[in-house]
């Protein structure tokens, strides 16, 4: 709590005396606060460890044995760099958090860890034990501070309604009781028709465990709605939130990656076999229908949306704002975002992510110089690591889960030669030489790219 | 390869469960759950893989049958679908095929002595089934194909497609004394088969698939006259791909030459197509003796060879690589064809690895050591095969040989059983092929044969890395580019398998963490 305070009165200061910032010409990425992550570590090793302290009962150990893969999880968060601890966006979040919180003193802040993550995927997680992780690949989709709020105030009802506890005590009460115990048993005793018995049993546990997510979803939607109605928000924000989480799936840019647009030079020309694809791909079938919506964890959003109509229509107040703390942060934070993801998939060596969205932000902003630069680099680094026969650690396989547009480009990127890397990164490069020769970066990568193509 | 993939799968999904034994007290779903994999393999379409497949036994029914689990995979190794069905406890997935349109499964059912070949739609759904009793002959064949396992997986043995029509099966059946073969087509489109079995009367005969054009399929007929023969008669046959009836059988012998051969290739838009192999002169053993080098003829449906290119070790391989007076490759030896083919741009290349006879310290020490002794020694014999480097010869489109490369490896020495000092190289050749003794692996070809990539493994012995390696020979944009992977790593086990064009499948496993990595690596 203390902690938190801090971090609410900073915010005041930095809000305030920080300059409206111009565009920048280079992006410079937000650097952690290694005092803060620490602090922040020894705060959950303490909350891991009462929580541990704190379990009873016959299945205490199944329960700790849980709880410890979730502990690793977030340190592992914190090791890898994926949770942002700079002071400004950790800052701008809290405030948020606190116009929450601050409306609502029945709730307590004390534990609490509200973080921006770096992940690109659009989410945000109550870990359960007080860590709360909005994806900045949530956040840079967003419209509004009132949809944050709402994200949060989601987030929040899943901690103070104990549901992820509650889910992993659920799961652990009914797996390790002497009932489902003595059904393993005589299944295992079973000389046909096993393993048809175990999924059965398998399947019951799935759809029941989703029934119980969705209802918590819904729970927690509700419980949002409490929360945000006492703040200044705009609480119809939670719809147009919700109907924008129906299209998070989709990217933040919804224009076709136009691959034969950024890689086709008079010296080397585009080819169509690039992406060509002739794969084996099965036809959707309708096997699972029946089975879709009881394996879903969230209740579609378009029914979420019905749910919550009437209460929002009931609490919407005159004088509510979609932006209380600072609209130019909001947007300020949501343009460094889109660079942040890609920095920290390039950090994180998820290449191919990184070129994706490098080229995707490319064509809105086709004269930026880290974007440039980061293609350069992405194709250099996949250029050594293709050399080196270790491609597979930083690109991923086309996947039919994959976006329509992310997909093309990974097929690309398997029917791209050696060679024909090295020449796409130099005539690439080549192409913006003379406006960005000041940034190291780009003549970094230049260089490299002539090296590799023998220039 | 084949066959140790499956295992160290198998032994993948043992360790699996045996892990979920140690980390838990109290039963769990995971631990009493058990599946077996039976087979797995690759889904070829015109010799580039599409796919994979996973055989598993997912439960026992009652006595005499189970239920399997088909599981389909793409060429990235993401699961696509899972096919359930119940089945005689003795069923095996021989081999998979790909038409553009239609998968089919060919199983054996050793209860019923049957080959049934389960076609299926894109939708996953079984479309046709068509069953086959077999003979005693083939049922032999059968039963041993899943245990010798395939050396090339980027090739099937049995099960080939024709575009969005259906596929062919090539089978070896007895009739009587005769020593024949089969071929079968099975529609995709609708139920329809029909069926080409040769009268060979006292022969002793084997079929080779070669390929198809738009009318019609060759094949290749080996026969002899018997069955200790070492006379081996080499015939081609044209069969109409709409009715099964003979389109046309010729030996394969042209102005006085005899060609042994490997490949088709069809020319789009007209009703003709190339046949390649090596040739030997007319009383030569095809068998037996050497080659006297590559020959390509351009043929059409009647069976008529319309022209013929021949190109000699002598006097055309000669100009690029030298030759001695047998015809013999410079410190390389004799060469065996691993593989023959055309690219798009009408460029034909073949893939070939030397071999020589001589003499083996081993046998002669131990022949001497068994004489001293007052035995004749009958384990290890005097000579002993040398196989030594890789060759590729490529025509242009007029079929004029226009390089001849040489690719150093280290000479990897085959000690050969005794009494087999008497036969001669190239019988010995065969031995070695069969033995899979060659360091070749496997030759496959890029998106609609415009590119391709040939691989051999080396045990490398030089100062920087001493170990196996993995060597690579690919043509793309008209250039060939080589390539090389180290395949010793920290891994207790690593296997390397072909995959979708340009890129190998490396698997690892790792022994102390009973971990087991797959990874598919782009080759350069």
């Amino acid at each position: 709590m203390i902690f938190l305070k801090k971090i609410f009165f900073l915010l005041f200061f930095i809000t305030f005396s920080i300059p409206s910032t111009s565009q920048q010409l280079f992006f410079t990425a937000f650097k952690d606060d290694a005092s803060l992550n620490q602090n922040l570590l020894s705060a959950i090793n303490k909350r891991y460890e009462k929580d541990i302290a704190s379990l009873t009962g016959k299945n205490k150990k199944y329960i700790a044995d849980i709880y410890k893969e979730r502990f690793e999880l977030i340190k592992e968060n914190f090791k890898t760099s994926e949770i942002i601890t700079a002071a400004d966006p950790s800052n701008y979040l809290n405030a948020i958090a606190s116009e929450i919180l601050n409306n609502n003193p029945e709730y307590k802040s004390e534990n609490l860890r509200i973080l921006f993550s770096r992940s690109f995927y659009a989410n945000a997680t109550s870990m359960g034990e007080g860590s709360i992780f909005f994806n900045i690949g949530l956040f840079h989709r967003l419209q509004n501070e009132s949809q944050v709020a709402f994200v949060l105030c989601h987030e929040l009802a899943h901690y103070y309604l104990n549901h992820v506890n509650d889910n992993i005590n659920q799961y652990v009460k009914t797996v390790y009781s002497d009932e489902f115990q003595q059904k393993l048993k005589n299944i295992q005793k079973l000389a046909y028709l096993q393993n048809n018995q175990l999924e059965a049993v398998a399947t019951n546990l799935l759809f029941k465990n989703r029934r119980h997510s969705r209802a918590f979803e819904q729970a927690a939607d509700s419980m949002a709605l409490e929360l945000m109605k006492n703040t200044n928000y705009d609480i119809r924000e939670a719809l147009t939130c919700l109907a924008l989480l129906d299209s998070a799936d989709k990217d933040k840019y919804n224009e076709d990656l136009i691959l034969e647009k950024h890689f086709n030079f008079s010296l080397f020309p585009f080819k169509k076999s690039w992406i060509e694809n002739d794969e084996l791909v099965f036809n959707k079938g309708d096997d699972n229908e029946t089975h879709n919506d009881s394996l879903k964890t969230h209740p579609d959003c378009a029914k979420r949306i019905t749910d919550l109509k009437s209460k929002v229509v009931e609490y919407t107040k005159k004088n509510s704002k979609k932006f209380i703390v600072s609209e130019s942060k909001f947007n300020s934070l949501k343009n460094q975002y889109d660079y942040e993801i890609i920095n920290h998939c390039m950090k994180s060596n998820k290449i191919s992510r990184a070129l994706y969205y490098s080229l995707q932000l490319l064509q809105i902003i086709p004269d930026d110089p880290y974007l440039n630069t980061t293609v350069g680099q992405c194709l250099n680094q996949i250029y050594s690591s293709q050399k080196n026969h270790r491609l597979s650690e930083i690109i991923e396989l086309p996947n039919p889960g994959h976006d329509k547009k992310y997909k093309l480009l990974l097929m690309m990127l398997q029917n791209l030669r050696l060679r024909e890397i090295a020449a796409l990164s130099y005539y690439f490069l080549q192409q913006r030489e003379k406006e960005f020769v000041s940034f190291a970066p780009f003549t970094e990568a230049y260089n490299q790219s002539k090296q590799n193509f023998n220039q | 390869m084949k066959v140790q993939f499956i295992k160290l799968l198998s032994l993948a999904i043992i360790l699996f469960f045996t892990l979920q034994v140690s980390a838990q007290s109290k039963l769990s779903i995971d631990k009493v759950y058990s599946v077996t994999l039976r087979n797995s393999g690759s889904i070829i379409e015109n010799e580039e893989i599409k796919g994979y497949y996973f055989f598993y036994q997912s439960d026992k029914i009652d006595k005499r049958t189970n239920e399997y689990t088909l599981q389909v995979l793409d060429a990235n190794l993401n699961k696509l679908k899972d096919i359930k069905f119940q089945d005689s406890k003795k069923i095996y997935l021989m081999e998979s095929s790909y038409n553009g349109s239609s998968l089919v499964f060919m199983f054996f059912d050793e209860d019923q002595n049957m080959i049934d070949y389960r076609l299926y739609n894109m939708e996953g759904k079984k479309t046709y089934s068509y069953s086959k009793i077999l003979d005693r002959r083939s049922e032999a064949y059968f039963k041993n194909v899943p245990r010798l396992g395939n050396d090339e997986e980027a090739e099937n043995q049995s099960i080939y497609d024709i575009a969005n029509k259906g596929f062919i099966s090539v089978i070896p059946i007895r009739e009587g004394k005769n020593f024949t073969y089969e071929i079968n087509f099975y529609s995709s489109e609708k139920r329809k088969t029909w069926n080409f079995n040769p009268y060979e009367d006292g022969k002793f005969s084997q079929a080779q698939y070669l390929g198809t054009n738009d009318s019609i399929i060759v094949v290749e007929v080996l026969s002899k006259a018997k069955l200790t023969s070492k006379e081996m008669e080499s015939t081609l046959v044209g069969i109409n791909l709409t009715n099964g009836r003979k389109a046309f059988e010729m030996q394969t012998q042209e102005r006085g030459r005899k060609m042994y051969p490997m490949n088709i290739s069809a020319i789009n838009g007209k009703n003709e197509y190339l046949i390649m192999g090596p040739y030997f002169e007319s009383d030569d053993r095809v068998l037996q003796d050497k080659s006297e080098g590559l020959a390509v003829w351009t043929m059409n449906n009647s069976g008529k060879i319309l022209s013929s290119k021949y190109i000699s070790w002598a006097n055309d391989v000669s100009k690029y690589i030298k030759t001695d007076f047998k015809g013999r490759l410079a410190d390389m030896g004799y060469v065996y064809f691993h593989h023959l083919f055309q690219t798009d741009d009408g460029k034909i290349f073949a893939i070939g690895e030397g071999y020589k006879k001589t003499a083996s310290a081993l046998g002669i020490a131990t022949t001497v050591l068994g004489a001293m002794a007052g035995s004749y020694g009958r384990g290890v014999s005097t000579a002993k095969m040398k196989v030594t480097d890789m060759i590729l010869l490529q025509l242009n489109d007029k079929f004029v040989l226009e390089n001849a490369v040489i690719y150093d490896k280290y000479n990897n020495n085959v000690e050969l059983p005794a009494g087999y000092e008497f036969q001669n190289p190239h019988t010995l050749a065969l031995l070695l092929k069969t033995h899979g003794s060659f360091d070749y692996a496997f030759t496959q070809m890029g998106k609609n044969k415009r590119s391709f990539i040939s691989g051999y493994k080396d045990f490398e012995k030089g100062k920087d890395y001493r170990g196996l390696t993995f060597h690579s020979i690919s043509y793309h944009d008209g250039q060939l580019t080589r390539d090389k992977i180290n395949l010793k790593t920290n891994a207790s086990k690593l296997h390397l398998l072909p995959a979708k064009p340009g890129s190998v499948l490396l698997m690892e496993y790792f022994k102390k963490e009973r971990r087991i990595d797959l990874r598919m690596e782009k080759i350069n």
